[in-house]
């Protein structure tokens, strides 16, 4: 039956004009960006400031911590993989960076990749060795990493980061922030990894299909470990920026970070199943969430409001870019 | 080989607990459930109760919820059947433990609250600071400031509000409002959460000054020492530190910095009240009286007195 049915549906396609598969590819990379611009239409709409270009470079200097964990998510989730330790690693690098500041900058920036990267080895090494589902290892690492950040500092903020790193979270260059930089940058390197590498090509033959993936020769586990480091490493530039903007390091800056990433990459089209989706997408998520944020604040929304005018939105995106994408291939 | 192995680290560690098991009940024990400890207000209580019961020479056992309701109450009676002499509670979600307190005086464990109380809860008493009070305080410190700025009490004002719906929350900012809002000329035209957290704060407060051009601001309202810092960054980096004050709530090192700096222009101390509750608890366990309630002193700081006063942590 369901052997008669997938034949069915691969002779129909077949029938598919060229056309029909450019329109649904169409759909579904630029769906998204549609109801973003529909939502910042809106916020134009309804407020004065919103438009103004000192609001919207402020829009995306609040967005580049979440985007550049974001990034990361993507990698994980294309290998049909999550990262739920990523606001640990981001608060326990600001620690790193905070408590290194009597060896200097460097050491500072060192110190807290260094720890990021380590604590995504780790993800990846548990997941793969281990055969664990990664979830549970990366909830088991968010759990730990905030323990071994409490312990490191106490239960208090460390305060004070090497001075000539304020320049990374409060800087401009020609007007423009300059974590915003780092960001649009980090996601150009990122675009062109997965688009242009035989790395990339792995990431989605693994979230597409291990097994495919395997027996054509693809290292899976390595692939897989990879992306966890990217995702640790992003997460860790989040957290060098939130450490040289707040001026501090403590143990939770990062919580909840996680669920805003993922809902980042998910709403930016990403399948949370793997193979699909693309930096591109994530992007438009990561500020369609930020705009999101503003226009709430602008427009003084009531907190209890908040909340549900954020969740039904969230859905809602996903819901309209899904109904579009099916509609459009029938 | 590796069995025997296993075996023999197994009896050791046994053995560890049951020595370390004998000694516990050699001593009086009492229990610490705390909410979370992920805030350093929560983290100063605990090392504050952690002091005082180890030079009395009581055992203390101490859990914490890590931020869930259900947690705590498993840790309270992980705790209870370990037997201890008294538990001292900060409540977290306050109404979620009501019940689980109910079934600790059934059998028989009496209990008291540090920090943050619930009231009618069977406590033989309750050790802490007034959010209420600190509010109000608060809102006359506003009122005070913009009749002092204006010429009459007139003004905008922005609040910063803690997690949506959380009790210490709403009685803060209730507190501030309960005064301000004798006042018509007073506009509150902002009041949005910052969930305690300075990451939020600060990108709130920027989201906020957007909203409101040069010259339509006045003051900053935050319910917690987090958020006023958070929220000060940005006004900073606006350039307009002149332009608007900011007043924060619970007195913690760096707000006491902000205000010795000019940058903040008060706090009020919201002390973790573990040195209070645990002198007060060793008072119970020798078996004298203490009153069902004791309120610890609302402290305003400002530039006058800030070297005068300690933080509250």
């Amino acid at each position: 039956m369901a052997i008669a049915e997938s034949m069915s549906n691969v002779s129909s396609s077949e029938r598919f004009s060229n056309n029909a598969y450019r329109r649904i590819e169409l759909v579904q990379r630029y769906g998204i960006l549609a109801i973003f611009l529909l939502l910042c239409m809106t916020a134009a709409l309804s407020s004065p400031f919103f438009l103004t270009p000192d609001n919207l470079l402020n829009v995306v200097r609040q967005v580049s911590v979440v985007g550049l964990t974001a990034l990361g998510m993507t990698f994980v989730i294309l290998t049909a993989g999550i990262d739920l330790s990523v606001g640990s690693i981001l608060a326990l690098t600001t620690l790193a960076v905070a408590g290194l500041k009597p060896y200097g900058p460097v050491a500072s920036l060192a110190g807290g990749i260094g720890v990021a990267v380590a604590c995504g080895w780790l993800n990846g090494f548990i997941t793969t060795r281990g055969r664990i589902q990664p979830f549970i290892v990366t909830l088991g690492m968010m759990t730990a990493l905030v323990g071994v950040g409490l312990a490191y500092s106490d239960g208090q903020p460390v305060i004070g980061v090497p001075v000539s790193l304020g320049w990374i979270g409060r800087g401009r260059v020609g007007g423009v922030p300059v974590q915003a930089i780092l960001f649009v940058l980090m996601a150009l390197v990122s675009m062109l990894i997965l688009k242009r590498t035989r790395y990339g090509r792995h990431v989605y033959a693994v979230g597409g299909n291990v097994e495919a993936a395997r027996l054509s020769g693809v290292a899976v586990d390595r692939v897989r470990v990879i992306a966890y480091v990217l995702s640790g490493l992003f997460a860790g530039l989040g957290g060098i920026v939130m450490a040289a903007q707040l001026n501090i390091g403590e143990a939770n800056l990062g919580k909840g970070l996680e669920l805003d990433a993922i809902a980042a990459v998910v709403v930016g089209g990403t399948s949370l199943a793997g193979g699909a989706g693309g930096i591109g997408g994530t992007i438009i998520g990561v500020l369609l969430i930020g705009v999101l944020n503003n226009l709430l604040n602008l427009l003084n929304i009531p907190a209890y409001t908040q909340l549900i005018v954020k969740g039904a939105i969230i859905v809602i995106a996903v819901l309209i870019h899904a109904q579009l994408s099916r509609s459009k291939g029938r | 080989m590796k069995t025997s192995k296993i075996t023999l680290t197994l009896t050791t560690a046994a053995l560890c607990f049951g020595a370390v098991n004998a000694a516990w009940s050699a001593s009086e024990t009492i229990g610490l459930s705390q909410e979370s400890l992920d805030h350093p207000w929560l983290a100063t209580q605990r090392k504050q109760i952690e002091a005082g019961s180890s030079t009395a020479g009581v055992r203390l056992l101490a859990t914490d919820g890590q931020g869930n309701v259900a947690t705590q109450i498993a840790g309270i009676e992980d705790m209870q059947s370990k037997g201890i002499k008294l538990l001292l509670v900060q409540a977290g979600k306050a109404e979620g433990l009501r019940q689980e307190l109910q079934s600790l005086k059934e059998r028989g464990i009496p209990y008291m609250f540090v920090g943050k109380p619930i009231e009618n809860a069977g406590a033989i008493t309750m050790v802490s600071g007034d959010n209420r009070a600190l509010g109000v305080d608060a809102g006359q410190f506003i009122v005070d400031t913009l009749t002092q700025k204006n010429g009459k009490p007139k003004g905008n004002v922005v609040i910063l509000e803690g997690i949506p719906g959380d009790e210490t929350s709403l009685n803060r900012v209730g507190g501030a409002l309960s005064v301000i809002k004798k006042y018509p000329d007073i506009k509150v035209v902002a009041s949005q959460p910052g969930d305690y957290r300075r990451p939020k704060a600060y990108s709130v407060m920027q989201n906020i000054l957007q909203a409101h051009p040069p010259g339509t601001l006045d003051i900053v309202f935050a319910a917690n020492g987090e958020m006023a810092l958070g929220a000060i960054q940005a006004i900073k980096e606006s350039g307009r530190s002149k332009e608007i004050k900011v007043t924060g709530l619970d007195g913690q090192r760096e707000e006491f910095d902000a205000i010795r700096a000019g940058d903040e222009a008060a706090t009020w101390l919201y002390p973790p009240a573990g040195t209070e509750g645990i002198a007060v608890a060793l008072k119970i366990l020798k078996g004298e009286k203490v009153p069902p309630k004791i309120v610890l002193p609302t402290v305003r700081v400002t530039k006058e007195n800030v070297d005068m006063v300690k933080p509250a942590f």
